[in-house]
């Protein structure tokens, strides 16, 4: 395990996704590298998924638009933008792009399904982030764009999220939903209720016939923009796998954090995704640690917590606690090391960063300031 | 004032991502368990604990110690279990239910799934085989949307099997006398506000009476303001002094921080249960959980 440096990565890649599971940190170090480019003079959009709060909070603003916005401060010749991702916007404005014609576009825009559910439909949040990346990346307005990954349960949704969407729209249950418009070539429930297809029966009589009918007029329109669809989504792995992108793992220093960017990396590399390093947060480091900590206080120490002139001060006490709160840090510093270097990204030629606890909230862009600086 | 659990036999534990919720719910299970309940320990998420107890959950339960059960909620196999109940067409069932097309339907409908693993839930807090099921639920996005699930499809869908389901779960979850929703949350501001939102989403969109929150990893305050103020005065200490010195003060402002997270709950009348941060057995499992149980006693309603 060598230090990487995230300075550098700031300064030259075009697009950085930070990856990592749910609380360690990926929103703060996704607006402290882009703190970091634009200090050095580059124009760089951070972009994060819903709920949003957290980067809009750090960054010292009062809220974020689903659009690209300026962040106030004095960055000398660049800027740092921010924005956060509406999923069903990104999905709407899809639509828009890749529909035949205006009516296939309202069938869509009306229908019950994609109104109230598309945005839960698997994979589609994570899609459309890809998506506006791809979109955001082509933007002469940047010159970096850094992606806070969705929370999600599995840490490699956001990968599989397209090819997940694929083999839904082409799989047997949509073929089967799609089957009785194909033989009848025009919109009808009708045709639908005669579908000779057992597994829709068996659906139909276990959901209800409109949950179906819905679910069908949906899939039936989205199948002409499917190729659209296909080929854009072909340009996002390339961009994936592009020179100037780089997959940063974010984890916290406890074995299941570490365990979620373990898996992250045997992923990324299986795929030959170029990984910028792994960044440990709210490491605990102990003054002492690495040259031997000493619980024994010289008599001088002693003497001297003994002697504070404070009748609020019990010495003999304080000096017990002094020593507690120090073991228990040690401590706590040594598991975190042990932690990290259990790892499976610790066997690999893989750059590892620190961040220390910083015992308190970070929540102006001064925080983030303080936690990019101990990045640099 | 904070109202400890009483007798829900549904316990349903959520919070932010990484907050302590498998932990939270697998040392109460244990604890129940412990104090002579037939206790059920159920997740979506089984890694953490089979890692924790080394064995392979199932979806069937399985008993890992007295009184103790665990198992895994899997939606592909609580669907199973629906349609093998309510079907007509006996001959397909085999081909039905094996076939790619179903996964991919329920992939399709969102909330289906969320649907299939509350009617299992149910199943299990009505089978007569457990007195308390718990259940270490997703984090708090999906847990809304899970929670929200009956009542949105008791709305969207009129009638029919699945619409007589979603009210019966409804029913169960609105009935804070059956189920608790214990909401666990760090003692840092993003988690503190999440769990005030979700609970108010709950409230708000799901008819959920949330229980008890939970503020997991606290780290108590240690020092005074005296003290500190006189640490800070002392003149050329050595190196162990100057370093325990420096650590008080960290640790200072980190309870100090903390505190303020507490009070604020409180000020919300959302006066938290409180488990200390475990430090020195944080990697021993069942250290930690029995570290964690022992915390969690007032909220189990264990009388001291
Ligand atoms: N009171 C505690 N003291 C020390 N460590 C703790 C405590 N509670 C939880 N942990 C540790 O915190 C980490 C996360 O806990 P856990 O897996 O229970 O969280 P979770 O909310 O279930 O996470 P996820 O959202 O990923 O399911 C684990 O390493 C666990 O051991
Ligand atoms: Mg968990």
């Amino acid at each position: 395990m060598n230090d990487f440096d995230v300075a550098g990565l700031a300064t030259s890649a075009r697009i950085v996704l930070c990856c990592g599971s749910g609380g360690v940190g990926k929103t703060t170090t996704a607006a402290a590298l882009g703190l970091l480019a634009a200090r050095n003079g580059r124009r760089a959009l951070v972009m994060t998924i819903d709920p949003a709060r957290r980067l809009a909070q750090a960054l010292g603003l009062t809220e974020l638009g689903t659009e690209p916005g300026r962040v106030p401060g004095e960055f000398g010749t660049g800027e740092l933008w921010a924005m956060m991702l509406d999923t069903k916007r990104t999905f709407d404005a899809l639509i828009e792009k890749y529909a035949a014609d205006e009516a296939v576009r309202d069938t869509i825009f009306a229908n019950s399904y994609y109104q109230h559910l598309s945005s839960q439909l698997a994979g589609s949040r994570e899609f459309m982030a890809l998506e506006k990346v791809h979109e955001l990346a082509r933007d002469a307005r940047f010159d970096l764009l850094v992606v806070d990954t969705p929370p999600s349960q599995h840490a490699l949704d956001f990968l599989d999220a397209p090819t997940r969407l694929f083999e839904l729209f082409e799989g047997s249950f949509v073929g089967a939903l799609l089957q009785p418009y194909r033989v009848a070539g025009r919109i009808g429930f009708g045709l639908f209720r005669r579908s000779s297809d057992a597994v829709l029966r068996v659906l139909e009589r276990l959901t209800g016939f409109q949950v179906l009918a819905d679910l069908s007029d949906f899939f039936l329109a989205f199948s002409g923009m499917f190729d659209g669809f296909k080929a854009r989504s072909r340009e996002v792995t390339e961009m994936l796998h592009g020179d100037a992108t780089r997959f940063l793992l974010i984890a916290a220093p406890d074995p299941a954090s570490l365990r979620a960017a373990d898996a992250f990396f045997v992923r990324l590399s299986a795929d030959r995704l170029p990984i910028g390093g792994l960044i440990v947060n709210r490491v605990h480091d102990a003054p002492g640690l690495l040259d031997g900590a000493s619980y024994q206080l010289s008599g001088a120490d002693l003497e001297a917590v003994g002697r504070i002139p404070d009748a609020r001060v019990d010495g003999r006490l304080l000096t017990e606690r002094l020593v507690a709160a120090y073991r228990d840090h040690v401590c706590a510093a040594a598991l975190d090391e042990s932690a990290i270097r259990d790892t499976e990204l610790a066997r690999h030629d893989i750059g590892v960063r620190r961040v220390p606890h910083f015992n308190r909230d970070l929540h102006s862009l001064a925080d983030v300031a303080a936690f990019a600086d101990s990045l640099t | 004032m904070k109202r400890p659990l009483a007798e829900q036999t549904l316990i349903v534990v959520t919070g932010k991502g990484g907050v302590g919720k498998t932990t939270i719910a697998a040392a109460a299970a244990r604890r129940f368990a412990a104090m002579g309940a037939r206790t059920l320990l159920t997740t979506q998420t089984p890694e953490p604990l089979e890692a924790a107890f080394d064995v392979r959950l199932q979806y069937q339960p399985q008993p890992i110690g007295e009184r103790l059960w665990v198992s895994s909620l899997d939606a592909q196999h609580a669907l199973k279990e629906y349609v093998e109940r309510h079907s007509i067409v006996p001959v397909l069932y085999d081909a039905f239910l094996d076939s790619k097309a179903l996964k991919q339907f329920t992939e399709a409908a969102p909330g289906f799934e969320e649907l299939m693993c509350l009617g299992k839930l149910y199943d299990l807090v009505t089978s007569a085989n457990y007195d308390r099921v718990v259940f270490d639920a997703p984090a708090t996005g999906h847990a809304a949307l899970m929670l929200r699930v009956p009542r949105v499809i008791g709305k969207a869908i009129r009638g029919g099997p699945l619409h007589r389901n979603a009210l019966k779960l409804e029913l169960m979850l609105g009935n804070d006398a059956q189920t608790a929703v214990i909401t666990v949350a760090l003692p840092e501001e993003m988690a503190v506000r999440e769990t005030i939102d979700l609970r108010a989403a709950l409230r708000r969109e799901a008819n959920i009476h949330p229980g008890p929150v939970v503020l997991n990893r606290v780290r108590p305050q240690l020092f005074t303001v005296a003290e500190m103020n006189a640490l800070a005065a002392l003149e050329s200490t050595g190196v162990a002094l100057a370093r325990m010195v420096s650590t008080a003060k960290a640790r200072y402002e980190l309870s100090a921080t903390q505190a303020l997270h507490t009070a604020e709950l409180q000020r919300r009348t959302l006066d938290p249960f409180i488990v200390p941060e475990v430090i020195r057995q944080r990697h021993d499992v069942p250290a930690l959980l029995d570290a964690v149980g022992a915390a969690l006693a007032p909220m189990l309603g264990e009388r001291p």
